[in-house]
């Protein structure tokens, strides 16, 4: 009797929790089928004109092309420094090795605020690079620790004899990354990919410091809103975390979230 | 089905042979010579560098200093995948993303070994070794006798001039240990192949080896036959290794052709051979294996120009079934250890009673001291 009354309120504490969090999220979502020009909850009737509306808005299409461009084009980079990174880090015991493993992470502890103040007086400093450039410097510096950690955890979980195994069996060190590192972390190497697409393309408080006359995606809404109170931001933002939810859905699907958080 | 594996079989030359790890020495001026053929165990505590020298001469470990010759070549700036060295590791290290097949075909393919040929050469392997029925299956389906299986397969299939074993029955439970240890010493001597095998456990180095490489401290301690090393052990650490030891500290009290005297301390002495001890030393190690000693009802007549005997009081007895351990201490508060099989019930030995322990003047050992 108290044990199922105890595991009922557990269930109902937890469900309320879940619902705390995800009502602002669900607020959007109402605001965003508003019949009506403004940000106004509950929303007073249906209508999907937002959604048209957000196709029709030229800075938000520039926004999505830069926050595509942003995304591909620094978690590519991310990958190609993060992979070495971290099989040093796994795999070599040298001098500075500790040091290197800090200094990758320190991105994580510093304030985005603060790299985005830092980034724009070093732009301001070396003024040749563009705009985009310095972007997607920033952005390397923000997703590059999650790659490294992730590819880190990946290796980790992987005997180094493997490699070893195979080099004696006469492949060359590239042919047992390859044939043999890199199918057992494939996984882990596309969750990281995903990761770091995700958190370039949402990335706002940082990015804002740095942003010229093309905006990214969040940087785009957040105009937007400044000048304008229809649902059209309500109806951006759903469409963001419905992409985003997608992306999740399908790395839990292939992968398995629990692979890419421990 | 012909059998188309062949191995050469090729010798080992380790010239000192030395690995210094962050500034620790590892392995320490090893010399070491294995003959074509031979099934070498290296056997010691973990830490004694049995598995750098393995891994050095897989070439997974440079070398800091000394000579590593396989057939006639130098191997010291040969890379590991020039090396045709076959390793089965501790973990087996098989691929978890392929199948057995997949496993055995890898280093095959790696060599460049025709299609038609690869597949011969993995159907004589995986009958060789039984795994027929498991050509398809994962690693993570197998139990660690097949994975070990596998893993020897995977290694001899590239027919490797000599094949490393690291510690290879060690994830088995003791049972198939047991039999694994008779299976894989028949397999390596059928195939002929040249093989070091690296254990911890004294009775795998001895069921699997024809000579044990007893490493200390990054050193060979001492090499020879299971024999040699149970006879004639030529210091404590392998005594102590291989089975177990009674020790008195003694001191040379006189020489002659045929032995030597020693004095254990009041007055008693004990005889040994001569030519087991080297003539300039004056202090000694004098040792006997438990199942050496005889206890005898203190009476009895002894031969002392063919037998040791001291004189000590039964205090403790343990029966195992296949033998018994007596436990006994003498007058100067020694203990020492007499194994008797477990038929034995000649003698009715009652606790606290003294006895006199006997044992030939061929079963006695001298060492040198430690300090020496």
């Amino acid at each position: 009797m108290s044990r199922s009354f105890q595991f009922s309120f557990l269930q109902a504490l937890t469900f309320g929790v879940l619902l705390f969090m995800a009502l602002p999220n669900l607020i959007v979502l109402a605001i965003s089928f508003n019949r009506e020009a403004t940000l106004a909850f509950p929303p007073s009737g249906l209508s999907f004109a937002w959604y048209l509306n957000v196709f029709k808005t030229p800075s938000f299409a520039v926004g999505l092309q830069q926050s595509v461009l942003l995304a591909t084009v620094s978690s590519a980079i991310s990958l190609a420094l993060g992979i070495p990174a971290a099989l040093a880090i796994v795999r070599f015991r040298f001098f500075g090795r500790q040091a290197v493993n800090v200094f990758v992470m320190a991105p994580l502890f510093v304030p985005e605020v603060v790299m985005g103040i830092a980034m724009l007086l070093w732009a301001n400093a070396v003024s040749t690079i563009s705009n985009t450039t310095t972007l997607v410097i920033l952005h390397c510096l923000i997703v590059l620790p999650y790659v490294v950690r992730l590819v880190v955890a990946n290796l980790q979980g992987m005997d180094p004899n493997l490699e070893n195994a195979a080099m004696l069996l006469g492949a060359r060190p590239f042919q047992a990354f390859f044939r043999i590192t890199v199918p057992l972390i494939g996984k882990g190497l596309l969750g990281a990919t995903v990761f770091a697409i995700v958190m370039s393309f949402h990335n706002f408080t940082a990015t804002m410091f740095l942003i010229g006359s093309r905006p990214t995606l969040p940087v785009a809404a957040y105009q937007y809103i400044r000048t304008e109170n229809d649902p059209t931001v309500a109806a951006l933002s759903t469409l963001m975390m419905l992409a985003g939810i997608l992306a999740v859905y399908l790395m839990e699907r292939w992968i398995g979230l629990e692979r890419l958080v421990r | 089905m012909t059998l188309s594996l062949s191995f050469k079989k090729r010798g080992i030359t380790l010239t000192g042979l030395s690995v210094e790890l962050q500034g620790k020495p590892i392995l320490d001026n090893v010399d070491l010579e294995i003959l074509p053929g031979e099934i070498i165990a290296l056997l010691g505590p973990s830490g004694c560098g049995k598995t750098t020298m393995l891994r050095a001469i897989a070439g997974l470990q440079r070398p800091t200093a000394g000579e590593i010759v396989v057939g006639g070549q130098a191997m010291n700036d040969v890379a590991p995948y020039r090396r045709n060295v076959g390793m089965v590791f501790q973990s087996y290290a098989l691929f978890p993303h392929m199948t057995v097949a997949e496993n055995i075909l890898f280093g095959l393919k790696m060599h460049g070994v025709a299609p038609a040929e690869r597949q011969g050469i993995l159907e004589a392997t995986l009958s060789m070794l039984e795994l027929g029925s498991l050509r398809d299956a994962y690693p993570a389906r197998l139990s660690g006798g097949q994975q070990q299986r596998v893993a020897i397969a995977r290694s001899i299939a590239t027919q490797p001039s000599v094949l490393l074993l690291d510690e290879p029955l060690s994830a088995l439970d003791k049972k198939l240990k047991d039999d694994m240890r008779n299976e894989l010493r028949n397999l390596l001597k059928k195939v002929g192949m040249t093989a070091i095998i690296v254990t911890h456990d004294q009775e795998e180095a001895l069921a699997i080896a024809d000579r044990v490489a007893v490493m200390e401290n990054g050193r060979i301690a001492q090499i020879g036959t299971g024999g040699d090393l149970y006879h004639h052990p030529n210091c404590r650490f392998v005594a102590d290794f291989v089975g177990y030891m009674n020790y008195f500290d003694g001191r040379v009290s006189g020489r002659s052709d045929r032995s030597v005297d020693l004095d254990i301390g009041r007055d008693r002495s004990l005889k040994a051979r001569a030519a087991a001890i080297a003539p300039s030393q004056d202090d000694v190690i004098v040792a006997v294996r438990p199942e050496a000693i005889r206890p005898v009802v203190n009476a009895t007549p002894i031969d002392r120009e063919a037998f040791n005997s001291v004189t000590a009081r039964l205090i403790g007895e343990e029966f195992l079934g296949i033998i018994t351990n007596l436990r006994f201490q003498d007058d100067e508060g020694r203990e020492l250890l007499v194994i008797r099989s477990g038929h034995d019930n000649r003698t009715q030995l009652r606790a606290g009673e003294r006895y006199a322990l006997i044992w030939p003047i061929d079963a006695t050992i001298l060492m040198p001291t430690d300090a020496s």
